[in-house]
């Protein structure tokens, strides 16, 4: 379809319909009428406010039993469901402190029932300007870390487990990159992205069961009902980088149609070590567009989505020889020509990634009929030389999903189908992987119940995936369970929760036909056409407890993956060079931990808000008694936030964060992999209102100019180890409109 | 509104029209040079055969590079590479490296 026939496509789906109002009303719980509350609409990802008289407005489209987000910090939030006829007031508990809520958040989450599931939600609102990556934000959640190099490659991994088994959806359309490489990053940035969520192991159903290890769920900003335009402009400046990055946003509305349309562009140079020396080759360039048509109708509401996303991703610390001889100094340079080294070089990745979407969801009285189209395509090359591509693939995904949401007396029911088809296409004769394609339906129910202080959850999935590779005679037939229960218990502050979801994975394409030489890992990569499925039991238990001031989460697991698809080294080399590395299939593998966060305003100080949380993990490969490759390093991580809200501070400084990240050392390790040391890293932040649309945020990254080499860093094994950036001041700006 | 979404539309226009598909080096040159394994086992990246330009460098990446009577024969570590002596395309490179005094 060209662009003209996308233009066209999308003006024909919209029409313009009277409407009439509604109001609602949000007050204090000492009958105060409360302003510039947030009132969010979650089915329709629509924000309102209050206005001084506490009233938000809605242009009756609201179906029956949606649900509404309240928010306003200094308040406890509350979700409340409309009811067609009823009046719409809200009360807002305030809180003794009044910085945020310590404890359970009453919120609405896609994953599933955030009481019943370990869901955990995280707003990237201002994402842009107070962190240098999505990546870098998400690894300050317990339990998440990452594999990358610098800033510019970089993937989530989720209590040891990355890759194809962390799912990742962006407004419904799962993201398939060649995720199973770890020099592919994740495929798009925070542009427009509103929030986050996260389930940790396979607990949401709805969206497919390859989740062995997590689900990410990204989610646009909400759109805005307003008579003029909003929007922001937004620039950032990061030294260790030189990296230079812009984004715009407008949202426009009218009646009851909504438009967003968001843009970037960010360059980066090589990043400089803690040495002052640079790392030749870690530049990287991104440019996005993505916009988003909408007509949220009282009965029928239509979503339209386009993203366009082209990254250029220098491939750092690379070992043409393919020796493992290089040294520090050969990859590496003593200062930065900014003429020349924003330019791409070699080896370089060159992606594109463009995401279509169509959600349409229809309410009657009783159910939400829900309907979902996207079509996905990433188009991923890699050079090592200036002119040939070592591989040019595209991998083309299209998804259909139809979803029912009613409820019968207490009981919450989602059913639904969904149709996958994924067609992996090489462009050229050379290439790593072969052309196949693969045709996947499912079919799922969730029940939850909720009465009081007591609910459970309780899920199943069928699946069938057929895999079909014609270049090596291969047509093979998955099908397996998937499924889910949980069930939660709140007595006062005490909060109990115990989930247990088992999984499957079939094995990828890359597993078992790969066959050749990627310069992006530096070795010969070799398939296994045997690989079975990989089932995984997933246990987890949460308990909670909180006051006014302070909160605590423990949160132990144990999960049990049968099969286990791993690559492993052998003792063999292409040319006598390249190590050659075999994908294997282990009996069972265990993976268990704990996560504990602590969550502290002292009544001393309340505009004081202290976070902390430990995250331990340990793996074993049961068919050898040894531990697993890439097992992340066990961490504290600390965030300390001061507002300075209620004091007149000069150029209008409002608040100050610092953040502390320590690693244990890592020698939990396999015998092809080096042991790491801990370290650690102090960040700090300040953020400055000098006027009522201005935020600036200046920065220092690595304040004290560690050297330091995560576990997880995917050069590590390269030249005794290459570190991450030295000590870094950035800039931010934006402005609101 | 009106307005401002067809303000928008050219935006987006605007950054369709200036994207280009991949990073095309076909116009460019660049400085290539052999990859020789020594006798110890040892990989030399140290003989220069000059710069390499548009279809040129892409015929040297592609089919490699044969000794020309221009560049002539040539020892290195003991070996003697005659006039037509094919040096195939895995052990050519143009690629940068990182260079520790930034001379490139």
């Amino acid at each position: 379809m060209n662009k003209l026939q996308l233009f066209l496509f999308f003006s024909l789906l919209f029409s313009v319909s009277a409407f009439s109002q509604n109001e609602g009303i949000v007050l204090s719980d000492q009958n105060e009428p409360l302003n510039d509350v947030d009132v969010f609409l979650v089915q329709q990802n629509l924000l309102l406010k209050t206005n001084e008289s506490g009233v938000f407005v809605l242009d009756d489209i609201i179906p029956n039993n949606s649900y509404l987000e309240f928010y306003k910090v200094g308040y406890a939030s509350s979700v409340f469901q409309y009811k067609e006829g009823e009046t719409i007031k809200v009360f807002l508990k305030k809180l003794h402190v009044e910085l945020d809520e310590i404890g359970i958040q009453e919120n609405v989450t896609v994953l599933g029932n955030y009481k019943h599931l370990n869901i955990e939600k995280k707003s990237l609102n201002n994402n842009f300007i107070y962190s240098t990556s999505l990546v870098e934000n998400l690894n300050q959640l317990s339990g998440v870390n990452s594999i990358g190099s610098g800033l510019g490659i970089q993937k989530v991994v989720i209590r040891g487990l990355s890759g194809l088994r962390v799912v990742t959806y962006l407004n419904g359309m799962r993201i398939a990159n060649q995720e199973w490489a770890n020099d592919h990053s994740i495929g798009f940035t925070d542009l427009g992205i509103g929030r986050v969520e996260l389930i940790k192991g396979a607990s949401s159903l709805k969206f497919g069961g390859d989740a062995v290890g997590g689900v990410l769920y990204f989610q646009d900003e909400p759109f805005t009902k307003s008579k003029n335009p909003k929007g922001f402009l937004a620039s950032k400046f990061d030294n260790s980088h030189f990296l230079f990055g812009n984004q715009f946003g407008v949202k426009l509305s009218k009646n009851n149609l909504y438009f967003n349309l968001y843009g970037e562009h960010t360059a980066s140079s090589d990043y400089r070590l803690p040495d002052k020396n640079y790392l030749f080759n870690s530049r990287f360039q991104n440019q996005a567009l993505k916009f988003s048509f909408a007509r949220l109708g009282e009965k029928l509401q239509t979503i339209i989505r386009y993203q366009y996303n082209k990254d250029q991703l220098g491939i750092p610390a690379h070992d043409c020889d393919g020796t493992n001889q290089i040294t520090l100094q050969e990859i590496t340079s003593t200062s930065l020509n900014l003429s020349e080294d924003y330019e791409m070089t070699r080896p370089t990745q060159f992606i594109i990634n463009h995401l279509f979407n169509l959600e349409s969801t229809y309410y009657t009285n009783t159910i939400k009929y829900s309907f979902f189209a996207g079509y996905f395509i990433n188009n991923l090359q890699e050079f090592e030389k200036w002119t040939i591509p070592a591989f040019d693939m595209d991998l083309s995904t299209s998804t259909m999903r139809i979803n029912l949401d009613f409820t019968i007396n207490k009981f919450d029911f989602n059913t639904g189908v969904q149709y996958n088809r994924q067609e992996n296409l090489n462009n050229i004769k050379s290439r790593l992987i072969p052309d196949s394609y693969s045709n996947n339906v499912g079919i799922y129910t969730t029940i939850d119940f909720d009465k009081n202080n007591f609910g459970f959850n309780s899920g199943i999935r069928l699946d069938y995936k057929e895999i079909i590779c014609n270049d090596y005679d291969y047509n093979k037939l998955f099908n397996a369970f998937n499924s889910s229960v949980g069930v939660f218990y709140k007595n006062n502050n005490h909060l109990t929760r115990i989930t247990y979801s088992g999984s499957y994975r079939s094995p990828h394409l890359s597993e078992l036909f790969s066959n050749g030489l990627h310069h992006g890992t530096n070795r010969y990569e070799v398939g296994t056409s045997n690989l079975d499925i990989e089932h995984s039991h997933q246990f987890d238990f949460k308990y909670q407890w909180n006051n006014d001031h302070f909160g605590f989460v423990l949160n132990p697991f144990l999960q049990i993956i049968t099969d286990f698809i791993a690559i492993n080294p052998i003792d063999s080399f292409y040319l006598d060079r390249y190590r050659i590395y075999n994908y294997v299939q282990y009996d069972e593998v265990n993976m268990s931990g704990f996560e504990l966060n602590l969550h502290y305003h002292p009544h001393f100080l309340h505009n004081l808000h202290i976070e902390q949380s430990y995250s331990f993990i340990n793996t074993v490969n049961r068919d050898n008694d040894s531990y697993l490759f890439f097992t992340p390093a066990n961490k504290i991580k600390t965030k300390l936030n001061l507002d300075f809200d209620i004091y007149d501070l000069p150029f209008g400084l409002k608040n100050l964060t610092l953040y502390h990240l320590y690693a244990f050392e890592q020698d939990n390790i396999v015998s092809y992999e080096s042991s790491s040391d801990s370290y650690s890293i102090l960040n700090g932040e300040l953020l400055f209102n000098p006027f009522s649309n201005l935020s600036v945020v200046v920065g220092v990254k690595n304040m004290f100019n560690k050297e330091y080499i995560p576990h997880l860093s995917r050069i590590k094994e390269v030249a005794g180890g290459v570190p991450e950036p030295g000590r870094s001041f950035n800039l931010s700006l934006k402005y609101d409109f | 509104m009106k307005n401002s979404f067809l303000f928008c539309l050219s935006l987006a226009g605007l950054l369709f029209i200036s994207c280009d598909k991949d990073d095309d080096h076909h116009d460019s040159c660049h400085e290539c040079h052999l990859e020789i394994v020594m006798t110890d086992g040892t990989i030399d990246h140290s003989t220069e055969i000059g710069e390499f330009c548009g279809e040129d460098l892409h015929d040297v990446e592609e089919n490699g590079w044969v000794v020309t009577e221009a560049f002539g024969a040539f020892e290195f570590d003991g070996v003697t590479y005659e006039v037509g002596h094919l040096f195939n395309s895995d052990e050519v490179h143009c690629e940068e490296h990182a260079d520790h005094d930034h001379d490139h």
